[in-house]
């Protein structure tokens, strides 16, 4: 099916795209174990959290590799008719709105109360969204290799799980699951929930140039990001013991523990960049699923212009939807975990068990629409 | 907005293509209608006179040639464009000599054409348009009385500079050969590298005035034909009355025209063009010109120099990190002093913050203004230095050095961190091979210090992403600008920050199209001889 995106990109890109868009959560964004009831073993909840997401992941992308040549804006409609696909797209393009409008007030709220907190929040916002939709803009090969650089350098600075070794206490671990498990499960619908922002996945996968090799990258995405995460939980949990459930911004802190020979400190600025160039390049993706998922709704020959206007629509959804970071935390922990679950699930089921029956309906004319590609 | 005005700029240069099509810029040129050569020579004489306005240094000589004399012959050449030498004693003697026996002036033309001319570049020309052209670039005419054609004898001899060493890119190892303004002489260099028939010239004529000739050069079977397509349309769209240098020629093909970072690169080396033309790029050589463009280029090939391929391979990838690392702290040197000193102080360790701080007691200006106004002086230190004509370069030297060190620190003007600053930032940016990215780099510096100056590290952050993200968008020829490095193409990793040995280096880069992509045979890793068993 025709694309409005003319640019490819390399399975190794979508892998770090994908990569990318999950790790935002842990490095810059959310103190994502704020609250938890038994913070000695947070890093239980995250690696059930992981563990599920894994799982319901098979379940996205295996929709996207069914039908490896349309975005889910173009299938929806194909599976289930006019209106109810278009009101699937509207769904999702709502979602990524609000979510880089999410991810784009966590990283200023971050830079501010750690960084620089005699400038407004307005700053830093306008600059990130100003430069993502720039990229946005310029089309998914541009956004797909500024990714590509940025995940080399968000795994290069996975060191500073391990560089703040003098400050590690493995005691802190102790004692294992005291409240027993039921609590770690709530815990970890936060971990999933960030796992459904690869859901943008449906829109990639048509763009990439082997396809075949998709599902592996993305597998591989996954399991990365999930192995960084736990490495972030344990880290955080030995060095700050029972305080690190109650940190603000727990990566930026975590890497001003690393203290190594006489000079080597005070270097969180390396990590601290290279994660904000993170949280940009999500929010760029982001924009640039919107504005490709509007083109292709409204039957638009060119997604280049809505860049921007998404863009202005993120920035003043950040502005208005939180008054605080207290009021973000407490949206993300608790109404946004368990919105963003239950519309990408659903999205997922009702499209995997539209093609079913549709195939079944039409197994006379063709056998599957996507299958025949592989 | 970037669009709109490269839609005006299209739409300019098409207006100008259409003004110079049909309004000749002089009365003899310009023309397409064919004007043939007359039959009778007073009338070509007084023709070719009138067309170069009885300029001084023209040469019409008149012979008697034929039995007897009778037959009226015409040469005609620029006086300072040929080889005086060549002309009275291969051309004049030898016609009027050979041709006693002759009555005929047909015979005595054709016989002059084939036999007599002891030349190896002889031509002929119908056109009176052309027949000008070829005098115009050096070659000597001749004319005889009753035909109406002219032997054009390829005589060129004009001063020229000698091959030098190439003074904007000199290196230790390797060639010491550098480009001339010549274009024969050029080519020689580059035939004299790649001995091959595969070796392709594609001449142009460019400048509706100036008619400078232009050479395309590629090695077919590795050049990748797309590419040298490309570069055949966008010279033959080429309509302006002269082209100078090469650096007018870059401006008018380039892919990006309105970008900071060039798009083709320049040299003056022989090796370099010959080392790209073997990778499947083309070249472009320009006469009057001693730089050569090649195309695509790619960020990284900026940052490369010769020498990286002809030391030892640890000396040459060393030696290339740390340019690229000269490279990052020219762009970002000044702004990281302002941001730091500006914002986030306590980012140094506490003994250099103190101290820096106690000098910056004394300067009335904020770091900014105080960066700024260092970076200009050198700025204009440089230029000044380029220009100044060499018995007053210690002069200035003394109080570039003295004065503007020195006094400046004294008299509270600048602090000593920040001329150490500025001059760090100063000698990295001449450790970037290619002067162009060099000036694009103190170029975008200024904007970068401004941002540093407002939002401290997250603008140089923010400055540095909109640099890559316009970086990523550019394409030179149809390939990725920061192609090895993103998109990321291993196989390319062997020649990017690192180099490879050349035993490893068996693959030709990507984009050449698969076509011939292999560079050497595998496995020749060199092997000391397998020393055979003592005997007894």
């Amino acid at each position: 099916m025709q694309q409005i995106e003319g640019g490819r990109i390399s399975s190794f890109q979508v892998m770090c795209l994908l990569f990318l868009v999950r790790m935002t959560a842990t490095t810059i964004s959310f103190p994502f174990m704020i609250g938890h009831e038994s913070p000695t073993d947070a890093w239980i909840g995250v690696a059930i959290g992981v563990a599920v997401s894994l799982v319901l992941l098979e379940l996205i992308i295996q929709l996207g590799m069914k039908y490896p040549d349309m975005t889910i804006i173009q299938y929806s409609q194909v599976v289930l008719g006019r209106f109810p696909g278009k009101a699937i797209a509207f769904l999702l393009i709502w979602f990524w709105i609000s979510d880089a409008a999410l991810t784009i007030r966590a990283l200023g709220a971050a830079i501010t109360s750690s960084f620089m907190p005699e400038t407004p929040i307005l700053v830093f916002i306008l600059l990130t969204v100003l430069l993502s939709a720039n990229a946005a803009r310029n089309g998914i090969e541009i956004v797909g290799r500024w990714g590509e650089l940025v995940a080399i350098g968000v795994l290069v600075s996975g060191l500073v799980l391990v560089l703040p070794y003098r400050a590690m206490n493995f005691k802190n671990l102790m004692p294992v699951l005291p409240y027993g498990l039921a609590p770690h499960i709530k815990g970890s619908l936060t971990i999933i929930a960030f796992y459904m922002r690869l859901s943008i996945a449906w829109m990639i996968i048509p763009l990439a140039h082997n396809r075949k090799e998709v599902l592996r990258y993305s597998r591989y995405a996954v399991l990365l990001s999930g192995v960084l995460i736990l490495g972030h939980a344990i880290s955080l949990v030995t060095v700050f013991g029972s305080q690190a459930t109650a940190l603000a911004v727990p990566g930026f802190t975590l890497a001003r523990q690393i203290f190594i020979g006489q000079f080597f400190e005070r270097i969180e600025t390396i990590p601290v960049s290279i994660w904000v160039l993170n949280a940009m390049v999500k929010v760029a993706l982001d924009f640039w699923a919107a504005a490709t998922g509007l083109s292709q709704v409204f039957g638009l020959q060119n997604f280049q212009p809505l860049a921007y206007p998404v863009g202005a629509l993120a920035a003043s959804f950040s502005m208005l939807f939180f008054e605080s970071l207290v009021d973000l935390i407490q949206f993300t922990k608790h109404t946004w975990s368990i919105y963003s679950i239950l519309l990408v699930i659903a999205i997922a089921l009702i499209l995997h068990l539209g093609s079913i029956i549709k195939n079944s309906n039409s197994r006379t004319i063709k056998p599957g629409n996507g299958h025949s590609d592989r | 907005m970037l669009k709109r005005l490269r839609k005006a700029i299209a739409r300019k240069s098409r207006q100008f293509a259409r003004l110079s099509r049909n309004k000749p810029f002089n009365n003899s040129q310009g023309r397409h209608t064919k004007r043939p050569l007359s039959e009778m020579l007073d009338v070509n004489e007084k023709r070719i006179r009138q067309a170069f306005g009885d300029s001084p240094d023209l040469v019409l000589r008149r012979i008697a040639i034929g039995k007897k004399g009778r037959i009226n012959a015409l040469v005609v050449h620029l006086k300072a464009m040929v080889d005086g030498e060549i002309v009275s004693g291969a051309i004049m003697k030898r016609i009027v000599d050979k041709t006693e026996g002759l009555s005929q002036p047909r015979m005595a033309y054709t016989n002059i054409r084939d036999r007599y001319l002891e030349l190896t570049g002889i031509g002929e020309e119908h056109d009176f348009d052309n027949l000008l052209g070829e005098i115009t670039s050096g070659n000597t005419c001749i004319i005889v009385d009753g035909v109406p054609k002219a032997i054009v004898c390829q005589v060129q001899g004009y001063a020229q500079r000698n091959i030098s060493e190439p003074s904007t890119e000199a290196t230790i190892r390797g060639s010491k050969e550098g480009f001339i303004e010549s274009l024969p002489t050029n080519l020689s260099l580059l035939r004299r590298r790649i001995r091959n028939p595969r070796l392709r010239v594609e001449q142009y004529t460019l400048g509706e005035v100036s008619k400078t000739p232009v050479a395309l050069l590629f090695i077919e079977g590795i050049a990748n034909s797309r590419v040298t397509e490309e570069a055949r349309r966008r010279l033959s769209q080429i309509r302006i009355d002269s082209i100078q240098e090469s650096g007018q020629l870059e401006e008018l093909i380039e892919d990006a025209p309105l970008s900071p970072f060039p798009t083709l690169l320049r040299t003056e080396r022989p090796d370099r063009v010959t080392g790209n033309l073997l990778e499947g790029r083309i070249a472009i050589l320009t006469d009057g010109s001693p730089f050569a463009l090649i195309a695509p280029a790619t960020f990284t090939m900026f940052l490369t120099a010769p020498e990286d391929y002809f030391e030892r391979f640890y000396a040459g990838s060393v030696i290339r990190i740390l340019r690229y690392l000269a490279f990052v702290l020219s762009l970002t040197l000044p702004t990281l002093y302002i941001a730091i000193t500006t914002f986030h102080q306590e980012l140094l360790p506490t003994p250099l913050i103190l101290s820096i701080a106690a000098q910056r007691d004394r300067i009335p200006f904020p770091a900014v203004a105080e960066a700024a106004l260092m970076e200009i002086v050198f700025e204009i230190l440089r230029e000044a230095g380029l220009r100044l004509p060499r018995i007053v370069g210690q002069a200035v030297s003394i109080i570039g050095a003295l004065v503007i060190g020195e006094a400046a620190l004294r008299a509270g003007l600048v602090s000593a961190a920040m001329i150490v600053v500025v001059a760090l930032t100063g000698i990295s940016s001449f450790a970037t091979p290619i002067f162009s990215l060099g000036i694009s780099i103190r170029l975008l510096r200024f904007p970068l210090m401004l941002l540093a100056s407002t939002l401290g590290l997250f603008g140089i952050l923010a400055g540095l992403a909109a640099l890559s993200i316009h970086l990523f968008s550019l394409r030179s020829f149809g390939v990725p600008y920061t192609e090895p490095l993103t998109p990321f193409v291993a196989r390319e990793q062997q020649d990017t920050v690192f180099r490879a040995p050349w035993w490893a280096m068996s693959k030709r880069p990507r984009f050449v199209g698969g076509q011939d992509d292999t560079r050497s045979a595998p496995g020749q890793v060199p092997e000391p001889p397998v020393l055979e068993e003592k005997e007894g």
